[in-house]
């Protein structure tokens, strides 16, 4: 019989996680559309978000100075990332800039290990909000309320930036044909840069408020990379929105599965939806074969 | 005369000539001391057990050598990391096994690394003294291998004995999707029944798993009387807060395998776990215990310079065993492997060790208690918390 309590448990809880995927699925998207590169080191960033904020809130630092210090950190990295391991192989071949970011990733799991070491690491929710409210029928931390806002508000800017702003053009025009913003006085590099950097801030910003309600664990980007790349994925990598998406359904039927289906079966399932899903789009039911992608952007 | 000079200066020769060919097949450390290499999880998901038992070594190492080492002999630990992972533990393992000077091989891995080096403990004809919780390590038995924690079976047979005699008539499971976990899921299944209780869900996760509400909510929904966890490391924490979250009322007992300082730092402190349930080895119990296993809980404690936690008190047996083996032994690998083949009653802190040719577990449930968090620290559980 079906019971709106537990659906409503399944489904809020599932859009937490899902936030987090969503920022890193936007990750993805804005790196890839931007620079042509697949960034595997996206889920990395949320980890150091979390660690960071964990740090600071320990030395002493108030709340938001700390998930200020953990967004800071992210972005560096990933301007770091971008400057220092992708700009000297930016004219080589795709599989050699995927396997960069690979081994930025392995680079900042080991790093991370060795500054904070193995054991998790818990953060205090915010605002001292440690209980719990009912809604729906469903009992959620307080914490969650601080990830469901904060992810909204971060699409809220980001739609506005990518509108309204003059970057935020050019970083679209860089999307829609890299050769023709570059002929047009966009300077392509320095918007690789900015949105590596922005997508480091969003996953550390992910991994901040997701902190108090997951821990913070050095080895814990890769199963946020992968469900965020899952989402872009689905997203279709191109529409920031549509990833975004993607990742709060990938939150979503994870739980829903493990809710409805079985424990056992909710990776099976997501992933099977991504088959599915890439079965469909790569072609199955369409006629004829597309011409072999080069790797440039377009 | 001369002929019977040339005979005894040839026997003599052939004398030192045969020694030398029989050396190189028992390799022993020739030089005075006795080289005992360890692999711990030092890192990764197990390193929540791994470091107490390492620093439990490190301990006994230092005490054994003050009483004068074994046979005159110091006693040397080489420790290697094997990261929670089978193939740098196998590694490790080959590392450790290779090393001539090395007479004695210490596991404090997971039960999935451990298993991953089992095939090759008859290979490298090491003794090996191991932790880890799966019964598969020491049954069927290597040659080689000897287990000193105990197996999931004797902890699961003690909490539904327990769980009978409180009244408690269906149980709920949660459990990792690994060896461990699985072993945890079927043997709280075979005991429930053998003990009347029924079991009314089992869930599992996988390692990285962070929400548990799905998993939660399905045993909720299940109405059992009692609720296991066997789960470990950032897992545990997260099924606990999130079990407390969702204000779910059954009792909830966990894996000891869950409790170390990593997991009560992060719930807030020994306090906020209180009314939690662990079939535990008594060795966990400290000082309730008495006898032989309270006094050497006592020198543990002594040696650590802290109160010791129960992956401490396994580190510590892996040493009484082998102080034991090389004592009663002529040192060499096999002399020492068939001494603690022989391992009859011999006391530790989590009960006593006995070893048979055909079942290395080592110890069994007489070492078990099922223990209750009350004010910060775990007792005898006489009832049921709340009632």
């Amino acid at each position: 019989m079906f019971d709106f309590a537990t659906f409503s448990q399944f489904l809020l809880s599932g859009l937490t996680t899902g936030c987090i995927y969503a920022l890193v699925a936007l990750g993805f998207v804005l790196c890839a559309n931007v620079s042509g590169v697949l960034n595997f080191a996206q889920g990395e960033f949320v980890v150091y978000g979390g660690l960071v904020a964990v740090s600071l809130i320990g030395f002493g630092a108030p709340t938001l100075l700390a998930v200020m210090g953990a967004v800071f950190v992210g972005g560096l990295l990933g301007l770091i990332q971008e400057r220092l391991t992708l700009e000297p192989v930016r004219h080589s071949p795709a599989f050699i800039q995927i396997t960069v970011t690979l081994g930025v990733s392995v680079l900042l799991r080991g790093l991370a290990l060795i500054i904070w070491g193995k054991d998790p690491l818990a953060m205090p929710a915010f605002g001292g909000m440690d209980g719990v409210f009912e809604f729906a029928g469903a009992i959620l931390p307080w914490q969650n309320l601080w990830v469901w806002v904060t992810t909204a508000l971060l699409m809220v800017v980001m739609f506005w930036f990518l509108k309204f702003t003059r970057a935020g053009c050019a970083v679209r025009a860089c999307s829609i044909n890299l050769h023709a913003a570059r002929l047009m006085g966009i300077n392509t590099e320095r918007m690789s840069t900015l949105v590596f950097a922005a997508s480091g801030a969003l996953g550390a910003l992910g991994g901040a408020v997701i902190a108090p309600i997951a821990l913070a664990l050095w080895s814990s980007g890769l199963d946020y990379g992968l469900k965020g790349f899952i989402g872009a994925v689905i997203g279709g990598f191109r529409s920031p929105g549509l990833a975004v998406l993607g990742g709060l359904g990938i939150g979503v039927a994870e739980l829903m599965a493990a809710g409805y289906v079985s424990s056992g079966a909710k990776d099976m399932i997501v992933y099977l939806v991504l088959l599915i899903y890439l079965l469909i789009r790569g072609g199955v039911f369409a006629r004829g074969r597309a011409a072999l992608l080069t790797g440039e952007s377009s | 005369m001369n002929n019977l000079k040339k005979l005894k200066v040839l026997l003599s020769l052939s004398a030192l000539f045969g020694l030398l060919l029989v050396l190189p097949a028992s390799p022993t450390n020739a030089d005075d001391k006795i080289k005992i290499g360890a692999i711990c999880s030092l890192s990764g998901p197990a390193a929540g057990f791994g470091k107490p038992y390492c620093d439990a070594f490190k301990a006994y190492v230092k005490v054994w050598n003050t009483r004068g080492g074994s046979k005159g002999k110091k006693i040397e630990l080489a420790i290697l990391d094997d990261e929670t992972n089978g193939v740098t533990a196998v590694n490790a393992f080959r590392r450790h096994a290779g090393d001539k000077d090395i007479d004695f091989i210490w596991l404090a891995i997971s039960s999935n690394s451990t298993l991953s080096v089992k095939p090759l403990a008859s290979e490298a004809k090491i003794p090996i003294v191991s932790g880890g919780a799966a019964d598969a390590i020491g049954i069927p038995a290597d040659p080689y291998l000897f287990k000193v924690a105990p197996g999931t079976k004797a902890f699961g047979e003690a909490l539904m004995a327990w769980a009978q005699k409180q009244g408690i008539k269906s149980i709920a499971t949660i459990t990792a999707t690994d060896a461990y976990g699985q072993s945890e899921k079927n043997n709280i299944k075979a005991h429930a029944s053998k003990f009347g209780i029924k079991v009314l869900a089992q869930e599992t996760f996988a390692l990285s798993d962070t929400n548990f509400n799905a998993q939660l909510i399905r045993i909720r929904n299940s109405k059992p009387d009692l609720v296991f966890s066997g789960a470990t490391g950032g897992p545990a924490i997260l099924v606990f807060k999130q079990y407390k979250q969702l204000r779910l009322s059954p009792p909830l007992s966990l894996s000891q395998g869950a409790i170390n300082r990593a997991f009560f730092k992060a719930i807030g402190g020994p306090k906020a776990a209180n009314g939690i349930l662990m079939a535990t080895n008594q060795g966990t119990l400290g000082s309730e215990i008495g006898g032989v296993a309270g006094q050497e809980y006592a020198k543990l404690e002594k040696a650590l310079g802290h109160s010791a936690m129960i992956f401490n008190t396994f580190g510590w047996d892996h040493g009484l065993v082998t102080e034991w083996a090389f004592n009663n032994s002529d040192g060499s690998r096999e002399g020492v492997r068939a001494a603690l083949d022989k391992i009859k009653e011999i006391e530790a802190i989590n009960g006593p060790f006995n070893y048979k040719p055909d079942n290395h577990i080592g110890q069994d449930s007489r070492g078990l208690r099922v223990a209750i968090m009350k004010g910060g620290k775990f007792v005898l559980a006489d009832k049921l918390p709340g009632k």
